[in-house]
């Protein structure tokens, strides 16, 4: 019932329902790229209600290192029954894949993961999911803040953009809550509002202990401060050292200019993507 | 009635696991005859995270002691819940739905499918959870935490932390736009943009 | 005469009667308190003393020149005037009574009359301060607002009519000729000459009048004393007496019940952790709130008042006395019949929470409770010691203990020490890294495998979690290990394998964590064998030097102010640098009001070469709190102003180039006021915090970049040479960027 498959490391990828036949949704596609990364992907496209199923059993005929699943609460559920049946590894929020020494090699924002069992179920968090702007702050994924280094009020409404074109919500240093350049309860330090996003962008802000106390959940942290040697910038994944209003300028272009043409280097449309389709 | 809550390996409670526990005893107390029997899976040092959720106010626990589980992996651990579990009997298992720790917020969803009952997945509150007070503290130490060895299958999934990752320091200069697009870049790669 | 005699015995008898059914009430209602700590009744000496010096002396009263005067001549007027009611007593059974051997002598009529006009000249200043400092006129910032104010006015009157009564009849006495005194009694004297004019039956009658007038005041006085804040006059030496010694300030005592200390491992059924109800107070707190006497000294102190914040240790102290004695009913009645029949008022009073919001009728609302600072102002002024933050922190453990009641916000700090051992979270593997970039190695205990602290090691240097992780107090630990170094005290520390004192937990009420902390420490120092230890948080060296003997740890605990100001005075660091600066020095609480160390940053600063010194009007024991101390680092502060930028602003009134501190809580808080400051434009941007061993460190380094070669040097023996015409001015950029954020 199903079209032959290539034997070739095949890695399933579970089609988004709102995939058409002429164009898959930008999350399948990135899914199909991260795919061809380890194998051959192979695309399965079917009713939801049956996709647990359906993965299940093309798994087991055809034994693919990875099932790729893009991850929301529906589909979560997927990912649980695929992983529990096939009794396979599972790996969430994944933004890499690789193969090494025979092993299945996932990465996600802080760490790496080695496979040990035949095939895998890898959840990725899909991109550009809707901004969060409704959420706390300390709930939030994304949350981009200044401190002194902003130097004004007015520049905390450049922060502002920054964090909307990211889709995140806005806070500030103690010290930008004491100097009313942000509300006091967004104040991000202890006491004060502890943040646990995915995404962490400190402008002006030179890092204290009890700033970085309160950000000490923050998964990638990218810091923009004029002083090469403040505290923030050994704690940062990223850092730029220079002037924010220069750097956010730019930084704000080129969001802009990558939201209207998705570089072709990132998600590149898969030649054939083998379609399994049921 | 025996409600059960799953509790996430290592020495610290988690948040989730908080309000998971909260919400077991807040069913309980609409109840005379209900027990809340924590479970967990891991090394020695979950101990402490055992006693902290009994201090809120469980009555017993039980824990399978292993020092190889490893706290990512979700399918053995699920795997372990499932049998205590079903071993223990039960009419309701809560868990605490997000995890700080990555893969673990699949937990819900696996025991549920190997139980093929549902399981209660509990969102964390922002609110950060009650500070125990003293003679619930008293009480939980002389708490029942029973311990269980299972022979256990090898680990599904081993996880080492990024090398650590060199985190990158660029200086501006003259050229706001160039560090702009390394940004970017480097969002994008960890799919943050 | 024997109307005369009837009339007084009967009013004595009246009144007695009446002040002894009140006097028992309150005894038994102290009977209701739990029992003292035993430490209470030892040491009969210094007690003695401190009743002597404090009572007698007035010791405490004197701070306050005015009003300590003026009390002084009340008090010893009282005392002194005990005898014209001998002779008044006497003159009911006798016309002509004088006190046996010494009662016709010039000099007690002297004495007895120069004591009345100085307390007629005492309720005159008392007015005279009454009226300037009214409420009505100075508001919030009056130390008498809340106080009962017009029973302390009836009371200024009853003793008015105690001295004119007595002059009335000791003047008739001189006109009527039965007078004890022939001489000496100058101010009775100038009354007969009023009275003589109206003729001798008329004085004979006023004798009469005046003799039972003079009586009967005093009697009414003292029913009245013994239904007012005025209890004090019969309280006060058996509270100094009673009271820790040599203060209530310093450590915090463990949690007692029952006059025994609770073991938290192994708690008793019944023990009472802190204090949730108005009976679990002891006796002693019981009469620590009978016997204040609403003067409000500790109220014009206190940090939290004088940033508008609902509490007044007077006001909180007032607020126990009242439900004490309002709840006192209820809990006297022997059984739930009793209680029944209680009128409503009463049974209410039963009731209300002791910690509550106001408005569901708690007696201390839970604003008050966590706006205390513990930084020891009012235990300092209090004229009658009474124990404040002791009984806050007691109200404290029982609300985190027992109820689980307390600012949320402080939860992220007690779980960062619960988990990581230090008040941010950041792990005691960052715990060394503050000595990188040091001209030379730090040892670190068993770095080479030690067990115990090798014998060359003279000091361990507790650097503490802010020391080892807060930018600012790094700075500190730097310089410090700088000094030390240079001056060849060699030192080690434990890295790794310090844990957070736990000051804060304890302030906050969280005993049980406090003990956890503290236990494991003094494990840890006992098993490397520490002896002297060098501290340069004030809290550190609070808790190690006062608290941790509580735990078997005894040590030799210096703060680094004083192991400086010792090396100076040694001639072993020599300050040769010309910093010009104008500096002014903030007097940490725990160092300076709570351990009495004010002289040794003040030495310090005062050898380094071109340091301005300029004081803050509220320095030393008076020093205004920089608004970190009692755990409130760890909350948000919310009602009034900020306390830091109030002592920003004092500070600023100096005008000085460069803020110096003795703690790295003090440091954080000034160097945020200054930085608002700053911002709103209220500062010069010249100015800056630091550490006073900043201040040092830069007299002593030798000018110029080969500053950290020549201290690399293992110069033994070498002495910092002066440069004579190195330019001092372009050295004058105080301490390094300290702003941090």
């Amino acid at each position: 019932m199903f079209p032959p498959m290539p034997l070739a490391d095949p890695v399933l990828v579970l089609a988004d329902e709102t995939d058409d036949d002429d164009a898959l949704a930008q999350a399948t596609r990135e899914l199909l790229a991260l795919a061809r990364r380890v194998g051959t992907p192979v695309l399965v496209r079917c009713d939801h209600c049956r996709a647990a199923e359906v993965l299940i059993d093309i798994a087991r005929d055809h034994r693919p290192r990875a099932i790729l699943i893009n991850s929301s609460p529906a589909n979560d559920r997927i990912s649980a029954q695929v992983a529990v049946h096939l009794e396979s590894a599972i790996a969430t929020d994944v933004t890499d894949l690789s193969f090494d020494d025979d092993h299945l090699v996932a990465v996600s924002d802080r760490m790496s993961s080695e496979i040990h069992t035949p095939t895998s179920v890898i959840t990725v968090r899909p991109r550009n999911h809707e901004s969060q702007r409704e959420l706390l702050l300390t709930e939030a994924d994304v949350v981009v803040a200044g401190g002194r280094g902003v130097g004004s009020a007015e520049g905390f409404s450049l922060l502002a953009r920054v964090a909307y074109a990211l889709g995140g919500r806005l806070g500030g240093t103690h010290t930008a809550g004491e100097l009313g350049w942000c509300p006091r309860h967004a104040s991000i330090s202890l006491p004060g509002a502890r943040i646990r996003p995915r995404l962490y962008l400190a402008g002006g802000v030179s890092g204290s202990v009890r700033h970085r106390s309160a950000i000490r959940g923050a998964g990638t942290v990218v810091a923009i401060d004029s002083d090469p040697n403040a505290p923030i910038l050994r704690e940062a994944d990223f850092g730029i050292v220079g002037d924010l209003h220069e750097v956010l300028p730019a930084l704000l272009d080129e969001l802009a200019a990558r939201a209207a043409s998705p570089p072709q280097t990132v998600t590149p449309v898969p030649s054939s993507p083998e379609l399994a389709e049921a | 009635m025996r409600i059960i809550v799953l509790i996430k390996p290592g020495a610290e409670l988690e948040d989730s696991d908080v309000c998971a526990v909260e919400h077991a005893l807040q069913v309980a107390r609409r109840r005379m005859d209900v027990q809340v029997t924590l479970l967990t899976a891991g090394p020695a040092e979950c101990v402490h995270a055992l006693r902290r959720a009994l201090a809120l106010g469980a009555d017993d626990a039980v824990h399978v002691l292993d020092d190889r589980i490893s706290p990512y992996d979700a399918l053995t651990l699920s795997r372990v819940y499932t049998e205590v579990a079903a071993d223990l009997g039960f009419d309701l298992v809560v868990c605490g739905a997000a995890s700080v720790v990555p893969n673990l917020s699949m937990i819900p969803d696996m025991v549920s499918v190997r139980l093929g009952t549902p399981v209660v997945s509990v969102p964390a509150r922002s609110a950060p959870p009650r500070h125990p007070s003293f003679p619930a503290i008293a009480e939980a130490r002389q708490k029942l935490i029973s311990t269980r060895i299972l022979p256990l299958p090898d680990p599904a999934i081993i996880v080492k932390d990024l090398p650590a990752c060199p985190n990158t320091i660029i200086n501006v200069g003259n050229d706001p736009r160039a560090a702009a697009v390394r940004l970017v870049e480097f969002l994008a790669e960890r799919r943050l943009v | 005469m024997l109307v005369r005699l009837i009339i007084g015995l009967a009013m004595t008898a009246a009144a007695l009667g009446l002040a002894s059914r009140r006097l028992l009430f309150l005894y038994r209602v102290g009977r209701l308190g739990q029992p003292v700590d035993p430490e209470r009744t030892k040491d009969v000496g210094s007690r003695a003393w401190a009743v002597l010096t404090e009572v007698l002396a007035q010791r405490k009263l004197l701070k306050w020149t005015v009003a300590g005067a003026a009390h002084a001549a009340v008090f010893w007027g009282f005392l002194i005037l005990g005898a014209t009611i001998l002779e008044g007593y006497g003159a009911l059974f006798q016309r002509d009574f004088h006190i046996p051997l010494i009662g016709t002598d010039t000099w007690l009529g002297f004495l007895e009359d120069l004591f009345i006009v100085a307390v007629l000249a005492g309720i005159a200043t008392f007015a005279v301060l009454r009226i300037r400092q009214s409420p009505s006129r100075a508001g919030r910032s009056s130390r008498f607002s809340g106080s009962h104010l017009g029973a302390a006015w009836l009371v200024l009157f009853m003793i008015f009519n105690v001295m004119w009564t007595l002059l009335l009849y000791r003047g008739a006495q001189i006109n009527t000729g039965y007078f004890p005194y022939r001489h000496g009694a100058f101010a009775s004297e100038i009354a007969a000459k009023i009275l003589h004019p109206l003729g001798h039956s008329a004085n004979d009658v006023l004798e009469t009048v005046g003799i039972l007038g003079s009586l009967g005041v005093v009697l009414g006085f003292l029913v009245l004393v013994v239904n007012s804040k005025h209890l004090h006059i019969f309280l006060a030496p058996f509270n100094i007496a009673l009271s820790r010694r040599p203060r209530a300030l310093g450590a915090l005592l463990p949690v007692y019940s029952d006059g025994k200390e609770v073991d938290f491992e192994d708690p008793g059924e019944d023990d009472k952790i802190g204090r949730g109800a108005i009976e679990d107070f002891t006796w002693k707190g019981l009469l620590d709130f009978s016997t204040c006497t609403e003067c409000g000294r500790c109220q014009s102190q206190c940090p939290a008042w004088n940033t508008g914040k609902p509490l007044s240790p007077k006001l909180l102290i007032m607020g126990l006395r009242d439900h004490a004695l309002a709840k006192a009913p209820y809990l006297l009645a022997d059984s739930d019949d009793a209680r029944a029949a209680l009128p409503e008022a009463v049974r209410a009073e039963g009731e209300r929470p002791l910690v509550g919001p106001v408005a569901d009728g708690g007696v201390i609302d839970p604003d008050v409770l966590w706006s205390c600072v513990t930084c020891g102002a009012c235990v300092e002024q209090c004229p009658v010691d009474i124990e404040h933050v002791d009984h806050i922190v007691d109200m404290r453990r029982y609300q985190v203990m027992i109820e689980s009641e307390f600012p949320h916000e402080a939860q992220g700090m007690l779980r960062n020490l619960e988990r990581k051992g230090d008040p941010w979270g950041r792990g005691n593997k960052a715990r060394l890294e503050w000595t990188q970039g040091l001209p030379f190695e730090v040892r670190v205990f068993g770095e080479n495998g030690e067990e115990a602290l090798p014998g060359d090691v003279e000091y361990l240097f507790w650097v503490g979690c802010a020391g080892s992780l807060d930018d600012n107090a790094k700075k500190t630990s730097r310089s410090v290990a700088e000094l030390l170094h240079e001056a060849g005290v060699e030192f080690m520390i434990l890295g790794s394998g310090e844990t957070c004192t736990g000051d804060a937990a304890r302030r906050l009420g969280q005993e049980l964590l406090f003990q956890e902390l503290a236990k494991q420490n003094v494990e840890t120092l006992n098993e490397v064998g520490a002896r002297k230890i060098v501290v340069t948080c004030a809290h550190c060296f609070n808790t190690l030097s006062n608290e941790y003997p509580q735990f078997g740890g005894d040590y030799e605990v210096v703060h680094h102010t004083e192991l400086l100001a010792k090396l100076v005075a040694e001639g072993k660091l020599r300050p040769v640098n010309d910093v010009n600066l104008a500096v002014t020095y903030h007097d940490p609480c725990y160092l300076g009001r709570h351990n009495r160390v004010f002289s040794p940053p003040r030495d310090i600063l005062g050898s380094v070469p071109g340091v301005r010194l300029t004081e803050m009007p509220r320095n030393k024991e008076r020093s205004f709190c920089c608004g970190a101390g009692g755990a409130r680092m760890w909350m948000e502060e919310t009602i009034g102003t900020r306390i830091n930028e109030t002592r920003t602003d004092e500070a600023l009134g100096t005008e000085p180039d460069l803020v110096t501190a003795a703690c790295p809580y003090c440091i954080v808080m000034l160097t945020d006021g200054v930085a608002t400051r700053k911002q709103e434009g209220k500062a010069p941007e010249n100015v800056r915090v630091a550490d006073v061993s900043e201040v040092l460190l830069r007299s002593i380094q030798k000018p110029g970049p080969k500053a950290v070669a020549a201290a690399a040097e293992p110069a033994a023996g070498a002495e910092p040479t002066p440069t004579p015409g190195a330019e001092p001015a372009a050295e004058s950029q105080p301490a390094a960027d300290l702003e941090a954020e």
